[in-house]
């Protein structure tokens, strides 16, 4: 065999169908902790994909292989102790093997993976996969550290009492992976017999359960072929002494993510800092770029629809949205519309809507990569098990499995990659809740929000800010574990599915595994929320834009501040005067912005916010913030005449929000106000990109809308409380 | 919850010398039975805590640590409520009748 001959290829759908063979299709199946994925990875290279199915919210990675010059498609499945589905993904598994997929078939050829350090709870997977009758190989993985166990097993013997090829390999260390190759061709070119063994002497008709049939089966093949020393699994279980104590390995779990989470926000600011400054750059360079005088007609509309459309083309592909005659239209419409903006507003376009929303959404792909990194590390590690294990019973108070609680910690960086480990979690029902609640704890997106508040209650007193972040981090925990308590009385009943979870041995983590998923994971993301984001981006950004203020006039309306504005733009003035020309802009931006469609709605929405202690300019801010929270605070800045650079000199906006009278003369900004200002920061939504991810774990826009529906109700009735009960104690 | 508890009868021969896992404390166990059924005591079964396997129980508590088929699993003391162990030792006669019964048994 030649190298080229085993050489992955890319995916190419096309070429594949047209070759003179079909597509061979090989499921790798095992159980969790076998090393499956470090096995698709050695076989498949960097030339893997998450694919789903339609209707599925399971991801499965696939990848391309070409074999003694057929393609096959290698699919990882999801990990299996039995093919009972019992959770969302051992469904996906099944219905795979079973080819109860709509418009899948049965697949071609079976890698079963069996670890050789775990013979006989692996075996018992494999005489049920067995009894499927497909064409099998076994690849015997982790046969290095069976190795360094002193363990030994007899491979021909095994392959005799599976009836079917058994090669040994090594996915850390590629030992036998051509072998597995081969063998995998030659499975393929039907040169080799099906499985034909009976692996269960009773299996219906019989008092005693079928798994105690199998496992009876498989300590009887491991016995007969294996020589495992009394030793075995001495070094995790001198581990497990400690880590799974209910003191020190609480304490110890603890540390651990106090470390982790010390390094997300120590290693994300470096990248977060350059992306922003990178978008900033590019701003910048666009504007640079889009011309200022009058344009040709005849150049600039098939310029500009011409790049709008190629924005769609590449969007289109990167979400992976066909090209249908609606989407088509869809796609064109946009671009024609693009195309007669002027030059003025097609540039406010590509600066604040396209490249803001862009640097929107990545300006916190470091933190949520990092994040996913350790939790892949622990995982592989076999530490995660332990952390479930410790956690169990006090999670199990609010009615959530151990599992939870390590997406909740995650979701204290950022509600994105919690939500995506939520998939730990077998029982769906379970791990809906989980999903439901995580956007309530505190990410790192709502700091500079607590830290405005912060500064405009107690900007004198560090010790009493402190508390206010203390405040808005407990609120959050409070208000996540009773809504996960409530839903599980009411809408999601039932209890926590009582823990039953294998503490797999302790082994050295893979990065090369670690960083694979890392580059997978944040690629989802990016492909699949990144696009409805940019979307909402452009709509909020029209919102904000439209209707255009007309030369010369002030907005309509405003006249009712006219006093407050006034007193606030002399003040502004004072401390300005070296910049009058920066004001006079600050000042049209602030107009602008009232007399646009935020503006207006901010003016509508005013009696419902009223109760809040809400004015209209904090309700522009609360709309705009919509699909990124962290907006609130630049937005504030705009629309009390500060100019959008104003959030990074913290005091002069704070002094400035402090000044702001409401019509009657009384400050905006009282403590009733900020308090309700800061509940509704806490408890509300605002994150467009995890309702993007909600969807795509919980496979319908219907839990998003939920999620939605009940944070924002939630964060309105108790700012109402907020607000009214510290009116009433006189701090209106 | 969806699986029931059910009390045994404690003068039938199989049922003396049988407590719950939950329990008992450290040491070599064989599984007599698992009550109930659902996915959460499938769950359980097909990671090997089902009738007729030993089990070590490694450490007590809640959730408890066993080692079963060489792999140790936790498993929380509401589920090892709903299984039945005898003490290693006392089991050998009893697994000889569970065989006859599953002989008995076969068409």
């Amino acid at each position: 065999m030649t190298a080229a001959d085993i050489l992955p290829v890319l995916h190419d759908s096309r070429s594949a169908n047209n070759g003179a063979l079909k597509t061979a299709v090989v499921a790798l199946v095992g159980n969790p902790n076998a090393g499956k994925t470090s096995l698709f990875n050695r076989l498949t290279g960097l030339r893997a994909k998450t694919a789903n199915y339609p209707g599925i919210t399971v991801d499965l990675r696939k990848g391309r292989m070409r074999l003694s010059g057929r393609d096959l498609e290698l699919i990882d499945l999801p990990g299996l102790y039995s093919l009972d589905a019992l959770s969302p993904e051992e469904h996906v598994a099944r219905s795979t093997l079973l080819g109860e997929i709509e418009g899948r078939a049965v697949p071609d050829a079976i890698v079963l993976v069996v670890d050789a350090t775990h013979l006989a709870r692996n075996l018992t997977l494999a005489s049920e996969i067995l009894d499927l009758r497909l064409p099998t190989v076994v690849a015997l993985n982790l046969i290095d550290a069976a190795d360094a166990a002193d363990i030994t097993i007899d491979v021909g013997q095994l392959a005799m009492e599976l009836s079917c090829p058994v090669v040994p390999v090594s996915a850390r260390t590629g030992q036998g992976i051509d072998d597995l190759r081969e063998m995998m061709a030659r499975l393929l070119a039907e040169q080799l017999p099906k499985p034909t063994v009976e692996h269960t002497s009773c299996t219906a008709g019989c008092h005693g359960c079928t798994f105690a049939a199998r496992y009876e089966w498989a300590e009887r093949v491991t016995e007969g072929i294996a020589q495992i020393p009394h030793t075995h699994g001495r070094r995790t279980a001198a581990i497990d002494q400690y880590l799974t104590n209910p003191i020190w390995g609480t304490l110890a779990f603890l540390s651990l993510m106090l470390g982790v989470f010390y390094l997300i926000f120590s290693l994300a600011d470096v990248p977060m800092t350059l992306i922003d400054e990178g978008f900033g750059r590019l701003a910048t360079v666009a504007e640079g770029l889009i011309p200022t005088g009058p344009v040709n007609g005849l150049l600039w509309v098939p310029a500009v629809g011409a790049l709008a459309m190629g924005f769609f083309v590449l969007g289109y592909r990167l979400a992976g949205i066909s090209w249908t005659w609606r989407s088509g239209v869809a796609a064109a419409g946009v671009a024609a519309l693009v195309s007669m903006l002027p030059a003025d507003d097609f540039r406010s376009l590509v600066v604040n809507g396209v490249i803001g929303g862009v640097g929107g959404i990545l300006v916190f792909l470091p933190q949520i990569c990092i994040l996913f990194f350790f939790i892949c590390l622990l995982e592989d590690s076999g530490y995660m098990a332990r952390a479930a294990f410790v956690m169990e019973r006090l999670m199990r108070v609010v009615g959530l499995p151990g599992k939870a609680f390590v997406p909740m910690l995650s979701a204290h960086a950022c509600a994105i990659p919690g939500i995506m480990a939520a998939r730990v979690i077998e029982d769906w029902r379970d791990r809906l809740v989980t999903i439901l609640v995580l956007p309530l704890l505190t990410c790192s997106a709502r700091l500079p929000v607590y830290a405005m508040i912060a500064a405009l209650l107690f900007g004198d007193s560090p010790q009493k800010a402190a508390l206010v972040f203390v405040g808005a981090y407990s609120l959050g925990i409070v208000a996540t574990l009773a809504t996960a308590f409530a839903l599980k009385k009411s809408l999601l009943r039932g209890d926590a599915v009582p823990l039953v979870i294998e503490l797999p041995p302790y082994r050295l983590p893979s990065l090369r595994n670690a960083l694979l998923t890392v580059v997978d994971r944040a690629s989802v993301f990016v492909r699949n929320a990144g696009t409805i984001i940019l979307l909402i981006s452009v709509g909020l950004w029209a919102l904000a834009s439209y209707p255009k203020l007309p030369e010369g006039a002030g907005s309509p309306g405003a006249a009712s501040d006219v006093a407050g504005l006034a007193a606030a733009a002399t003040e502004a003035k004072q401390a300005r005067i070296e910049q009058p020309a920066a004001w006079t802009g600050q000042t049209r931006a602030q107009e602008a912005l009232a007399y646009s469609f935020a503006g207006r709605l901010g003016r509508l929405f005013e009696p419902i916010f009223e109760p809040l202690g809400f004015d209209w300019r904090i309700n522009v801010g609360v709309i705009s913030s919509f699909a990124a929270r962290e907006v609130v605070v630049s937005t504030l800045a705009i629309m009390y005449g500060m100019g959008e650079d104003a959030p990074d000199q913290q005091e002069t906006l704070v002094e400035t929000l402090r000044r702001q009278k409401r019509p009657d003369g009384s400050p905006v900004f009282t403590t009733a106000t900020c308090l309700s200002l800061l509940t509704f920061y806490v408890l509300a939504m605002q994150c467009l990109p995890t309702q993007a991810v909600t969807r795509r774990e919980t496979g319908s826009w219907k839990w998003s809308f939920f999620q939605l529906g009940y944070m924002t109700l939630l964060a309105y009735s108790v700012s109402f409380v907020v607000y009214q009960t510290a009116a009433a104690f006189g701090y209106a | 919850m969806a699986f029931r508890v059910r009390l045994l009868h404690p003068f039938e021969p199989e049922n003396i010398n049988m407590t719950p896992l939950s329990s008992t404390s450290q040491g070599m166990v064989v599984c007599s039975r698992v009550e109930g059924e659902g996915p959460e005591i499938t769950r359980l079964k097909r990671m090997g805590v089902c009738s007729g396997r030993p089990l070590e129980i490694v450490r007590a508590g809640d959730p408890m640590i066993l080692c079963v088929a060489g792999t140790r699993i936790g498993v929380s003391q509401k589920l090892a409520r709903a299984v039945f162990v005898k003490p290693a030792e006392l089991a050998g006669a009893n697994r000889d009748a569970d065989d006859g019964d599953r002989k008995n048994g076969q068409p």
